[in-house]
């Protein structure tokens, strides 16, 4: 395969997303500009400019295609129609926006806030009103709930709706994660799961389990339901952000040793690699080294056909997958089908 | 300024067309003949995705005409994404087609003369002491019967008289054994299939016939030169001769786009 290279932003890439229908890419860097791209040839469509003042730290879609919103530095929080790439309206909130992401349904909104500026880091949901045509009508100036920080505990780094906007899964600092009550804000559960800073959260497709990604080098797999672990994975360097694959049973994390050190190690110890763990077995099946730098964002298409990862090199790279990738099994799988297949002739006879 | 004819168009027996047209090019009156097939394709497009294919760049794209800027979209090298059960196992695969590559490039490159393997100078065999320098045992015996054998074997007895490298001492005789069974494949793990449906091409016999095999090096399709038509005969070499017996019980009877196989192995050439 030959991966395509989109070269959009003049930094560091922060976020990239698929839209639902997997033919649009988002992403958004810290040179305060956010890109829409066509996935089939990485043409670009538009960018979202004159929104932020500073870097961007996140970019969401809606599950219709119609709003993306973006999140920053600057502490704004800004809606934009995908079509034009028109500003719809922006929020000033109390400290930098670490993530942005529509509730499923597109009615509410979530904003990681930072623990900086006197503010002890939240997590703020606003309330959006759409019509029956999905447009938006009207929005709350204030958030409608904000879930802060406990004293005492760590603040949140990384948050996600789960299905239905039923629950907000949450990531912080010191490698717990929690849950919410996605209308509420009520903690329902907490749970230290990793040693360090979590650096993504990404649900299934059907929104019933998450993957976590950690600088303490395992990625992990949990039920939103029970909050069980259900896999984890070790890899040899710190993650920064993992997915978790439709139609095959992967898993696809990347990262990569700390921007700031390196410039004091050789490439070859970066361990820049996308690596590509079996969900089930939790064995490393195979890695794609293409990027000059650590990964900071890797995404999925939800059809499957399809990643991007996004750089500190301020590349973004899409692949798509070839023939051997979806035909790739593991000898007991493959058997599987084979007896299945041995045993259609004679169902003929 | 002479008439041109307006152009014809002839529908073929085979649903092509041609297209019969003039035209005046410095003076000359040309005839153009066009043999044109149509062919429609249909693609199934989600609707908003079609919608969305439509829509106007904005943004620092918007004076850009359609298509990927070059300046933004680039394609990157090629590269494989090679998937092993598990990582150590990845790593064992690279190793040995390096392993392979390395020792292949070496057999090409040079061969000891003294014993005939590959991978080391004449100049440093280890069987030098054992064999000589440049000659072999039957060299030694050679002035014993000068009288007899002298024509047979002149080899390098008389130095600085040039000697074929087929005949120098550790020189492979073309007509050997060893020559023959590069020309002629192994045919232990290779099975004959006929009676497969003339629209069947490598490819479909690969992923729709034999999937259940992990590793498939080799199928071809016999066809005919000119019409490049499949005569329902294919050769599939397998990775071992256990799964090559799996293929044949599997394959011999079953059906095919409509057609019974009928599978056995294959004879060599005679």
């Amino acid at each position: 395969m030959r991966p395509i290279m989109m070269m959009g932003h003049e930094r560091s890439i922060t976020q990239v997303k698929y839209n639902r229908e997997g033919d649009l890419i988002f992403s958004c860097g810290k040179d305060a500009v956010a890109s829409v791209w066509y996935s089939v040839n990485g043409e670009r469509l538009g960018t979202l400019e004159d929104g932020h003042m500073g870097i961007l730290w996140s970019i969401d879609v809606d599950d219709f295609t119609e709003y993306a919103v973006t999140g920053g530095g600057d502490a704004g929080v800004v809606i934009w129609r995908v079509k034009d790439g028109s500003k719809v309206h922006k929020w000033e909130l109390r400290s930098p926006v670490l993530r942005v992401e529509f509730s499923p349904n597109g009615d509410k909104l979530l904003a990681v806030c930072a623990d900086l500026m006197g503010h002890v880091g939240s997590i703020c949901i606003i309330d959006i009103a759409r019509d029956s045509a999905n447009k938006i009508i009207g929005y709350d100036e204030e958030p409608t709930v904000e879930i802060c920080t406990i004293e005492g505990t760590a603040p949140v780094q990384v948050a996600s709706w789960s299905y239905d906007g039923k629950y907000i899964v949450a990531g912080h600092r010191d490698g717990n994660i929690t849950k919410y009550d996605g209308r509420t804000g009520q903690l329902l559960q907490s749970q230290k799961l990793h040693k360090q800073l979590i650096t993504d959260i990404q649900l299934s497709l059907d929104r019933t389990y998450f993957i976590t990604t950690s600088r303490d080098c395992y990625a992990n797999l949990v039920d939103v339901e029970t909050f069980e672990v259900l896999k984890s994975y070790e890899t040899d360097c710190p993650l920064n952000s993992g997915c978790i694959t439709p139609l095959k049973d992967f898993i696809i994390v990347g990262g990569g040793q700390d921007a700031r050190e390196v410039t004091t190690t050789s490439a070859r110890e970066g361990k820049f690699e996308a690596k590509f763990f079996h969900k089930l077995f939790q064995t490393e099946i195979g890695r794609i080294d293409d990027h000059f730098g650590p990964i900071n964002c890797i995404a999925v298409s939800p059809q499957g056909t399809s990643y991007v990862s996004g750089g500190e090199d301020g590349f973004i790279r899409l692949h798509h997958f070839d023939k051997n990738y979806f035909d790739f099994k593991f000898d007991v799988e493959r058997s599987a089908d084979a007896q299945k297949k041995v045993v259609v002739p004679s169902e003929i006879n | 300024m002479p008439e041109v004819p307006d152009p014809r168009v002839i529908d073929n027996a085979d649903g092509s067309k041609t297209i019969i047209s003039f035209k005046i090019e410095g003076g000359k009156k040309l005839k153009v003949t066009q043999r044109v097939k149509e062919i429609k394709i249909t693609e199934k497009v989600n609707k908003s995705i079609a919608a969305r294919r439509k829509w106007a760049k904005y943004g620092a794209e918007a004076n850009s005409p359609p298509g990927p800027n070059l300046s933004t979209t680039k394609l990157g090298e090629e590269l494989h994404l090679k998937l092993a059960p598990s990582l150590k196992e990845l790593k064992a695969q690279e190793a040995k087609e390096k392993e392979k590559v390395k020792q292949e490039g070496e057999k090409s490159l040079y061969m000891c003369r003294t014993c005939g393997m590959p991978g080391h100078f004449t100049s440093k065999c280890p069987f030098k002491e054992m064999l000589g320098e440049s000659g072999s045992t039957e060299e030694r015996e050679a002035p014993a019967d000068v009288a007899t054998e002298s024509s047979a074997a002149p080899m390098a007895t008389t130095p600085g008289k040039y000697v074929p490298p087929s005949r120098r001492a550790g020189g492979r005789d073309p007509s050997s054994d060893a020559y023959k069974d590069q020309r002629e494949r192994d045919d232990a793990m290779t099975l004959k299939i006929t009676q497969l449906n003339e629209n069947a091409d490598e490819m479909t016999i690969k992923q729709k016939l034999l999937t259940p095999f992990q590793t498939i090096p080799r199928v071809a399709v016999v066809r005919n030169k000119e019409t490049g038509r499949s005569r329902g005969i294919a050769y599939v070499t397998f990775s071992s001769e256990h799964e090559a017996e799996t293929a044949l019980r599997l394959l011999d009877g079953r059906g095919f786009m409509n057609l019974i196989l009928h599978a056995e192995w294959s004879k060599p050439k005679k």
